[in-house]
């Protein structure tokens, strides 16, 4: 892991200053005054934002009256009992969850979103179970991959609908695989069992409280992470 | 496996911290590295990030970040990504012409780069069977004058190869112009023709060795046209491809070889075979050929396409024009936990017995010879024409049934198994065999018809979802006429091949 991720970085601190001699995009000259401000890009080039937060909440549980986002700290115990569970690792000890709540007070699901590496890029996207810890939805808010976007249409993404952790979630067991995303559909895989591990640990059992909870105005909530 | 991905974003100082979500840190870290305008030399930044420890480095990150900000993404942004793909083969076969061997297929190095929002420039630079290619170069002064050498070292087959390099407009979601060297989209398997993407280690018959297939895959050509897709209800996808490209024509290649004389001295021959190729990248000849694909893929799973070709084959200096025409059907359907998958090519040359007048006229004679008494060298220069036949077609038919081995088993998580079958079969009607002229008349041909079938069994081992070890036994059999491929003087070989293919 750790070489595959030095040897990248070698060749790019390399490549970075002769690439951006070569482009003159990468000039960074001192300059008289404070750049304009802007945040940083939503997307990289060509690179679309497909749905926002909130609005992958709306695709996935209809209308939702009262969304509370709940923020977690999990013991390395619980990281190394879920990456065992969902076989790959948990990045993040730190997740952010949301529960879902309907108009009537009544609980509708969980959420979360996740970015997962595709074959060059971060797949961003949100897993919404139902509070029987089933997949509700899947929906993906940023592709950034230059192929494979097929991963991002219902027809691949309705797979994962009712999958619970006994399910395997793999390709060519229960996840048709889609020519030519092989990388984003495993990324997807990964992320949506990482997913159920984590509100099976979180939701799952009795009386675990986050670390902080805050409430989610929808209206106002117009970005992908939060 | 190594991956490696450039990203070059100029993105101006922000007020205040970077905010970040959260999310998988180190995932952004590594795949988003973006040298800021003003803070310095780029390679200082990087080493910033990696030096400062993960405090540091977090305030570097660039997460995906609100997609609702009323402030825009710069437009000035270039992101490129190295890719590439490869095989290797070892083949024994009990052809006695034929010798056990290891194989570099080819080694594919990809560049995918985004220039701003909307276009995108891709290339893919093959090194084919290749080993070296040297050339020296001298001028020694002597007595008699100046003697200049030039010498070529190379193995046989070798090749480098622009296989793509087009630049794409993005008009829409879904909808984009492509301009350069494009792949034509005719059949299913020169799309997608990277190794890693199929279980057995030789490209079909129909789109390779016996092309069917206008040229040899991977077919391309300069070409001007359209990409896109659209969804079909919830479940379906309709996707084309439709170009306007240079087309394929009858080209020359020079062979030459020396042949010893019986009586001492050596013979140079010179041959220029002439076969169907893809069109010239230097603008030589018109272009006036269309291809177009569509597909329509009911559900995931599923696709059936039907493609086609329409150009003029001949060469500018021949008198009369004449028209290849290339139709195909290809799909894939899955059933159960197996897959079906083939393609079905049929292709006409029109006109093939004027196309050949024409070209004897303008050839004149099919050989030459230049004498020299016994023990000289003398020259002889050929011309022959291959690779044409009236019509061709054929098929390839895949029966796959991939079994995902349980989670970390050989220590890894998603290695599949797939036992394999492939059935190809190959007709060649009115092949021309041989053909002989002189003075700019033909004055003998001969056309015979070829059929060939093969058959595979094998099994395809993934450990990851780039790589794939092949392991098959492939049986050919000579139904009509000669075995095209391999061209060897049995009736039925019988092969067995190990490959290897992966792609990053």
């Amino acid at each position: 892991m750790g070489r595959s991720r030095v040897l990248p970085c070698a060749a790019l601190a390399l490549a970075l200053p002769l690439a951006g001699a070569a482009t003159g995009v990468a000039a960074p000259a001192a300059r008289a005054g404070p750049p304009p401000l802007r945040r940083p890009p939503a997307a990289g080039p060509g690179e679309q934002v497909l749905l926002t937060r909130a609005e992958a909440l709306r695709e996935i549980f209809g209308d939702p009256g009262r969304v509370v986002e709940d923020r977690w700290r999990l013991a390395p115990d619980e990281v190394a009992a879920l990456e065992a569970r969902a076989g790959d690792r948990v990045p993040d000890p730190t997740p952010a969850t949301l529960r879902v709540y309907a108009p009537d007070g009544s609980l509708l699901g969980y959420a979360m979103v996740l970015d997962e590496r595709g074959k060059y890029r971060p797949i961003t996207f949100m897993v919404g179970v139902g509070p029987d810890l089933a997949v509700r939805g899947v929906e993906v808010l940023v592709y950034r991959e230059d192929r494979g976007g097929e991963v991002r249409y219902p027809r691949f993404l309705d797979q994962y609908r009712g999958k619970t952790t006994s399910d395997p979630i793999r390709t060519h067991r229960d996840i048709v695989n889609v020519t030519g995303a092989t990388i984003s559909v495993h990324a997807l895989n990964d992320g949506v069992r990482r997913a159920l591990a984590i509100f099976g640990l979180v939701y799952g059992g009795k009386g675990r409280q986050p670390v902080s909870s805050a409430p989610l105005d929808l209206a106002s909530d117009a970005g992908v992470h939060g | 496996m190594l991956r490696l991905s450039l990203t070059l974003m100029i993105v101006p100082r922000a007020s205040g911290p970077d905010t970040l979500p959260g999310k998988d840190p180190a995932l952004i870290r590594r795949c988003f590295i973006r040298p800021r305008r003003g803070r310095g030399p780029a390679l200082v930044a990087l080493a910033a990030v990696w030096a400062a420890g993960p405090a540091r480095a977090r305030a570097q990150e660039t997460p995906p970040p609100d997609s609702a900000s009323p402030l825009s993404y710069p437009s000035d942004d270039l992101r490129v990504d190295l890719g590439g793909y490869g095989s290797v083969r070892w083949e024994a076969s009990d052809a006695g012409e034929v010798p056990s061997s290891f194989t570099l297929r080819r080694f594919v190095v990809t560049t995918d780069a985004r220039l701003g929002s909307r276009f995108r420039v891709y290339s893919e630079v093959e090194y084919e069977r290749l080993q070296e290619i040297e050339i020296e170069r001298s001028a020694s002064p002597g007595q008699d004058g100046v003697t200049f050498g030039q010498e070529i070292e190379g193995q046989n087959g070798g090749a480098i190869e622009l296989e793509q390099a087009w630049g794409e407009y993005r008009v829409a979601d879904g909808l984009g112009l492509r301009f350069g060297v494009v792949l034509p989209p005719v059949g299913r398997f020169n799309l997608r023709h990277d190794d890693n993407l199929w279980n057995f280690p030789e490209r079909p018959l129909v789109d390779r060795a016996v092309n069917v297939l206008p040229a040899a895959a991977a077919w391309r050509e300069m070409g001007l046209g359209a990409v896109g897709r659209t969804r079909v209800g919830r479940t379906g996808e309709l996707s084309y491809e439709a170009y306007l490209v240079n087309g394929v024509q009858l080209d020359f290649s020079l062979d030459q070889k020396i042949e010893a004389e019986p009586g001492g001295g050596a013979n140079l021959v010179t041959e220029a075979e002439v076969a169907p190729r893809g069109g010239a990248f230097d603008g030589s000849n018109p272009a006036d050929a269309v291809t177009a694909r569509v597909a329509l893929s009911p559900a995931l799973g599923s696709e059936i396409a039907v493609s086609g070709y329409v150009g003029r084959y001949t060469p500018g200096f021949v008198a009369r024009s004449q028209t290849l025409r290339t139709v195909g059907v290809d799909g894939r359907q899955k059933l159960g936990p197996a897959y079906v998958e083939g393609e079905f090519l049929y292709s006409r040359y029109g006109g093939l017995e004027r196309a050949i007048e024409d070209f004897a006229a303008a050839v004149v004679n099919h050989s030459v010879e230049t004498g020299g008494a016994p023990g000289d060298l003398t020259s002889e220069a050929e011309v022959e024409l291959s690779g044409l036949s009236r019509s061709r077609y054929g098929f390839w038919l895949d029966l796959g049934l991939p079994v995902a081995l349980p989670r970390g088993a050989l220590g890894l998580d998603d290695a599949v198994v797939t036992p394999i079958a492939r059935y190809e079969r190959v007709w060649l009607h009115d092949n021309l065999e041989e053909m002989d002229f002189a003075g700019g008349v033909v004055t003998g041909s001969e056309f015979s018809d070829r059929q060939q079938g093969r058959l595979w069994l094998g099994v395809a081992f993934r450990p990851v979802p780039q790589a794939v070890v092949q392991l098959a036994y492939r049986r050919d059999d000579a139904i009509d006429g000669p075995l095209s491929a391999p061209a060897v003087s049995e009736d039925a070989v019988n092969s067995v091949l190990l490959g290897m293919a992966f792609g990053f």
